[in-house]
């Protein structure tokens, strides 16, 4: 009953997400490529030239995970956060990344094989290379191969 | 001590610059401040026919600057308020007519004279902003809750930035609270989070303001209007004063909404 009354009265318990909402996301959105003069289209050719150069270094890179991203906290912090996954070799274990700035080697986690490969070795030497020192802004995360 | 140089500008057209310098001119000359505002637009004048004062245009800015008449002969005195004056825009369609250094020296001249100079900057970034917020010591954004609007004043808050003028400050201008309230539109905070001005005034959409205009009589004089506290209350925050913003509640009149206000005795 008092249902019907709070409808009459046009309370909305549930309001959508209006227009407003959809305004905000677009104008932060839009404003994030004005302020640093990269027009979308400038970051899809930044993005094609940063997976180009990072595989030559690194040939296992699939480049359509790759995500190239400007994060922008307010009008003067901005961050290229790029993730750039590369696949594993078939049967080897996934190596969790802690998040850490080391070689991330799993010998003895449970359930998983070590990983004694020569490539999974030249893989985890080669991807300490690209951190960068500011800011961990590359991560990379070894995928389970299918 | 010297006038405060404040220039109104904005980027997008049409969001209610020129109203706001009638408006913000007018109060400040209720307020005792002596106040003069100057139509920086050349070549589309237009402050005059807001202000009522189209009739007596005499001498304009491009004639001051060109050295056909002096400053005070192109001052007009507004008949109700003495404490101010308009320097209106010319017609003329020539942008090169006037230069930053133009301005500088203009309101130099006025610093002595008056407490306030309100200078009415066109739309757009190009020549005519530029001699618009060459002088001032201070700039205020007027922007309109909408994707447009605030896109451009974005940027002109880069281009304020890049000359040293900046901080701004907003004045969020025909915010409608009902459609804010049915998520319909950009709220005020919404438009501060993305653009990150502090905002020194929110006028509330208002039909009251039209009618002013086909009057000539800016509607900061309307008592029964919120758009003219609005604006009464932006002067009075540049005068010092500190003034906490209006509470813009959303207008609900439906049948059922009033037979509820019976019940409850409102």
């Amino acid at each position: 009953m008092t249902g019907f009354f709070d409808r009459m009265l046009g309370k909305n318990n549930n309001p959508p997400k209006g227009s407003g909402a959809t305004a905000k996301d677009r104008l932060q959105m839009v404003l994030t490529h004005d302020r640093i003069k990269v027009s979308p289209e400038k970051m899809k050719e930044m993005k094609a030239e940063i997976i180009a150069i990072i595989a030559k270094y690194v040939p296992e890179i699939d480049p359509d995970s790759v995500d190239i991203a400007i994060e922008q906290s307010d009008r003067y912090q901005n961050k290229l956060v790029a993730e750039i996954p590369f696949t594993k070799e078939r049967g080897a274990a996934p190596v969790e990344n802690d998040g850490n700035d080391d070689l991330d080697l799993n010998i003895s986690g449970e359930g998983t094989e070590p990983n004694l490969s020569m490539e999974g070795d030249t893989e985890l030497i080669v991807a300490d290379e690209f951190d960068m020192d500011n800011d961990e802004t590359i991560k990379h995360r070894p995928t389970e191969s299918d | 001590m010297g006038a405060k140089v404040v220039t109104i500008t904005s980027g997008k057209g049409g969001v209610g610059k020129t109203t706001t310098t009638a408006n913000i001119g007018v109060a400040l000359a209720r307020l005792g401040k002596k106040t003069v505002v100057i139509d920086a637009d050349i070549g589309l004048r237009n402050l005059d026919v807001v202000m009522g004062l189209e009739n007596r245009i005499v001498y304009d800015l491009v004639d001051v600057v060109e050295g056909r008449c002096r400053l005070r002969q192109a001052m007009i005195k507004h008949k109700q308020f003495p404490d101010l004056y308009l320097i209106p825009a010319a017609q003329t369609r020539d942008k090169t007519a006037i230069s930053p250094a133009d301005m500088i020296h203009i309101t130099d001249k006025l610093r002595n004279d008056f407490d306030f100079i309100i200078i009415d900057s066109p739309a757009g970034i190009e020549r005519g902003f530029r001699n618009a917020v060459a002088p001032a010591d201070e700039i205020l954004i007027v922007t309109n809750p909408e994707v447009s609007a605030v896109r451009d004043a974005d940027r002109i808050i880069g281009l304020i930035e890049v000359d040293n003028k900046g901080p701004a400050h907003l004045i969020l201008n025909r915010l409608n609270i009902n459609m804010v309230h049915k998520g319909e539109m950009l709220s005020a905070d919404d438009v501060t989070d993305i653009l990150g001005l502090k905002v020194i005034g929110i006028v509330p959409e208002d039909e009251h303001v039209i009618p002013a205009s086909n009057s000539g009589v800016p509607v900061t004089l309307n008592e029964n209007s919120q758009a003219g506290v609005a604006f009464r209350n932006i002067a009075r925050r540049l005068s010092g004063e500190t003034v906490p913003l209006m509470e813009l509640t959303p207008q609900t009149d439906g049948f059922f909404q009033r037979l509820a206000k019976l019940f409850s005795g409102k």
